[in-house]
């Protein structure tokens, strides 16, 4: 018994230059392509009230260079423990931290400070100009 | 003399072609990958934006300041050639207004003065930073 079987369909589109085509621009994606997302840190600028409840007590924080900061005039590393704790205690009470960096400080340094107090719950935080030597 | 060479099968090309399948297959996985993951930004080599953890997305209604590693200022795109209180005053309209900074990293804090003194002559309150969350 003879079948009758369908002719194979002819390739009418060559593959190779689809595939040509297609690497172009999975180079062009792959060099081009951005994965970092753009984000913001929000200040509130010295002068300016934050609309937070804040309570009377000020603090000074300055960012000095190599990793240390004077918090109302002592001096602390950044990793240090008392630091922390002091800093724990003015997230807990509310109280306003005036931020400011010595002449000299990086700005990455400046955002990882202030970064840094955000995420420990300090949200009265105003920034000032820097302060020089 | 007459080189006879042989005629391309056709089976050895078909066979050929489907092994290239999966390879195809894998391109275009990672191709869409690319396309959907990442997206296309101008890139310029004088602005390294500071890295944070914050998730805060940034606003695009905002007036933005550009602080280029050379210590020029750029408002909204066009170059301060005067003092920036008369550039950015205009642009801003109430406090409530938004004021994203974009700065270099690698710069010094005193660059950001001009710009925090200008926006508390404004009675702007609140500065955003602009920064690069790293994932």
């Amino acid at each position: 018994m003879l079948l009758d079987t369908a002719p194979a369909s002819k390739r009418l589109i060559s593959i190779t230059p689809l595939i040509d085509v297609v690497f172009i621009l999975l180079l062009f994606f792959m060099l081009s392509s951005v994965f970092n997302k753009t984000t913001r840190l929000e200040v509130i600028t010295a002068g300016a009230s934050s609309g937070k409840a804040v309570s009377d007590k000020q603090h000074t924080l300055i960012l000095l260079a190599d990793d240390y900061v004077t918090l109302d005039g002592q001096r602390f590393s950044l990793g240090d423990g008392a630091y922390l704790r002091r800093l724990s205690l003015l997230a807990e009470q509310g109280d306003m931290l005036r931020v400011a960096a010595r002449s000299g400080v990086s700005v990455q340094a400046l955002v990882s400070l202030l970064d840094e107090l955000q995420r420990m719950g300090l949200a009265n935080i105003k920034l000032g100009p820097t302060k020089k030597q | 003399m007459k080189v006879i060479t042989p005629a391309p099968s056709n089976r050895s090309n078909n066979q050929l072609d489907e092994s290239m399948i999966p390879a195809i297959n894998i391109v275009f996985l990672l191709l869409i990958f690319f396309m959907i993951a990442g997206h296309i930004e101008a890139r310029t080599d004088q602005l390294k934006m500071p890295v944070s953890q914050s998730s805060l997305t940034l606003k695009d209604d905002a007036v933005t300041i550009q602080i280029l590693n050379d210590g020029r200022y750029i408002v909204n795109g066009s170059p301060v050639s005067g003092e920036l209180h008369d550039t950015l005053g205009p642009l801003v309209t109430g406090t409530d207004a938004v004021v994203t900074c974009k700065v270099d990293k690698h710069l010094s804090a005193e660059v950001l003065d001009p710009i925090l003194n200008t926006v508390r002559d404004l009675g702007i309150q609140q500065l955003n930073i602009a920064t690069e969350q790293r994932l």
